[in-house]
């Protein structure tokens, strides 16, 4: 299983715990955090930027400042990227442990190479995947909105096409109903995306920005989850074992 | 570590360079840059007198995945038709690149050969590239990354497929795509790598190829089928594929075949009349009148 949040916002956070805290939590969780700041104007402003990157680096991710036109583009890319990096982590364990430390691809047999890859795609397309995107609803962010929700439409179209488990969860941040809720969730468990309810109405005009507390009730509410379907849940170890199996038939 | 090499971007490889193959020991001599996309470079290369182009990729992965592709592909085909030549790595200043050798084609993009030799060529490269896309779909295969940048097109219209990055095996998720030739982006089904997907990204091509719709124009309102159809219907030259762009377009085709046998039904029909008679497919009747009105005009108060 593959568990993955992207932080999709425009600014600084003002309020609550550091979001890089949260985000270092989340990693501990086995929950990469991907984080896209989106600027249309001007520019984000150096601590705008440096909470990003550090926030993405704390979370095992990565961190990109776009334009909004680019949003579902690189919400795809950052979902392909943590799939295959987290499937390489498994692999490359067993690699080291198969032909010594400092395994890389390359220095296997061109037809050895070409067996990993092959078992590396069947892995990136079968193996299930989580995301929760959690948008920052702050006034600043209107006019990117759309966007937004474009991209959380494309991300689902090709998550859909997967052969694996995949689901997408939305919230937004802060809470638009309670003003004492940091995030607030728009989007259960789904495949689907017609059942979102519009993120436009959710704007938020009074300014809080609270990424850190928004990103912690995003980490419980997806480790809980992750308790009640204990079954459907493969865990990483079980994985690792069934791929080192399939790996070592072919390489020793 | 497997590292995908980020290095990539910055590696130039001059004329004159040997790139000599870690496993196989083959040499290749650096002639040119044929071009370089999203996911690396591509060379001509000699050997023994020999051209052939040569692909260094950008990710080790996805290399390695269109190298297992193309293998697969080269093993259904004739051998004149077979366009992998080998796999192999060289090293460089202490760091090791996978590459690919494949048969060096010589020819432009189809939209370069089509303003190059008129649009009546256009329904015979269709035909080519449905041809080619029935032989991959009979394979289980589907092209995926369909789009100008990824055939080049040879003397008579003949056409070769390059970038099997996007290649994927039927039923599974679209590997590589670009935004506005996926059905997905026009709201007109999903990234499920079926013959349709295909037919879709054909159609795509087909009114770029035709000068139906331009990349730069599209904007977020229009993409819909009907926006498509509708720009197709009014170029004289696509008329009468309407009903083949149709079909394309709401994934009507039963199959690939179904697709080859319409477009030649079309194409035998007025298709290839229509599009002689027109001069300049790219001016409605009446914008032309208006331009001669405007002339017209000109000309009379000149002579006053
Ligand atoms: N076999 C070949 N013979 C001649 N020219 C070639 C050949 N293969 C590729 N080229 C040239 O190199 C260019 C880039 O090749 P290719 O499309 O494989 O790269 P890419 O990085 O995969 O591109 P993309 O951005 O579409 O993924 C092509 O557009 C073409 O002009």
């Amino acid at each position: 299983m593959v568990q993955q949040i992207i932080v999709i916002t425009d600014g600084c956070s003002n309020v609550g715990v550091d979001p890089v805290t949260a985000a270092a939590l989340a990693r501990e969780e086995n929950i990469i955090v991907n984080v896209i700041g989106v600027v249309d104007e001007g520019d984000i402003g150096l601590r705008g930027t440096r909470e990003i990157e550090e926030m993405a680096a704390a979370g095992g991710g990565i961190s990109k400042i776009v334009q909004s036109k680019q949003l579902a583009r690189t919400v795809q890319m950052m979902t392909r990227k943590t799939v295959v990096n987290t499937i390489q982590q498994v692999v490359n364990e067993e690699l080291e442990q198969i032909i010594g430390s400092s395994a890389s691809l390359e220095d296997l047999h061109p037809d050895q190479r070409a067996k990993v890859v092959h078992v590396i795609e069947n892995l990136e397309e079968n193996i299930s995947l989580r995301v929760v995107l959690l948008v920052d609803a702050s006034a600043s962010m209107k006019p990117k909105i759309t966007a937004v929700e474009e991209a959380v439409h494309d991300l689902m179209l090709s998550l859909q096409a997967r052969e694996g488990r995949s689901e997408v969860s939305l919230f937004h941040f802060p809470g638009s109903k309670n003003k004492n809720d940091f995030a607030e969730k728009d989007l259960d468990w789904s495949t689907e995306f017609a059942i979102m309810k519009r993120l436009f109405y959710k704007i938020n005009m009074r300014g809080a920005t609270p990424t850190g507390p928004a990103l912690l009730k995003v980490i419980e509410y997806m480790s809980q989850k992750q308790s009640i379907n204990d079954i459907k849940v493969l865990d990483k170890a079980a994985e690792a074992d069934k791929e080192g199996a399939m790996l070592s038939d072919y390489i020793v | 570590m497997i590292t995908s090499s980020n290095d990539i971007p910055k590696l130039v490889l001059h004329p004159g360079f040997k790139v000599i193959g870690k496993w196989s020991g083959n040499s290749y001599t650096i002639q040119r840059l044929l071009g370089e996309g999203t996911s690396g470079k591509v060379y001509l290369v000699k050997c023994n007198q020999k051209c052939f182009a040569l692909k260094v990729g950008l990710d080790d992965l996805s290399l390695q995945s269109e190298i297992n592709v193309l293998k697969k592909v080269n093993e259904e085909l004739g051998s004149s038709e077979r366009i992998f030549v080998e796999s192999d790595d060289f090293e460089l200043q202490g760091d090791v690149f996978p590459y690919y050798i494949m048969k060096y084609i010589q020819g432009v993009d189809a939209k370069t050969y089509i303003q190059r030799n008129g649009y009546q060529w256009f329904y015979l490269i269709g035909m080519n590239i449905l041809n080619q896309l029935q032989q991959l779909h009979k394979k289980n295969w589907i092209f995926g990354d369909i789009k100008v940048e990824n055939m080049i097109v040879s003397d008579y219209g003949s056409v070769t497929l390059i970038d099997y990055g996007g290649v994927t095996a039927k039923g599974r998720s679209v590997k590589q795509f670009t935004e506005i030739y996926d059905r997905g982006y026009w709201g007109k089904g999903n990234r499920k790598a079926d013959e349709a997907y295909d037919l879709f990204s054909f159609a795509i091509l087909c009114l770029i190829l035709m000068d139906s719709i331009s990349l730069s124009e599209i904007k977020s309102e229009q993409k819909k089928g009907a926006y498509l159809l509708k720009r197709a219907k009014m170029n004289p030259s696509c008329k009468h594929m309407i009903p083949f762009f149709e079909k394309a377009i709401y994934g009507k085709f039963q199959s690939t075949g179904h697709a080859c046998d319409e477009w030649k039904k079309l194409m035998y029909g007025a298709g290839f009349e229509q599009s002689k008679s027109i001069i300049l497919p790219w001016l409605e009747p009446a914008l032309a009148s208006s331009i001669f009105v405007f002339l017209l005009t000109l000309y009379l108060s000149f002579m006053h």
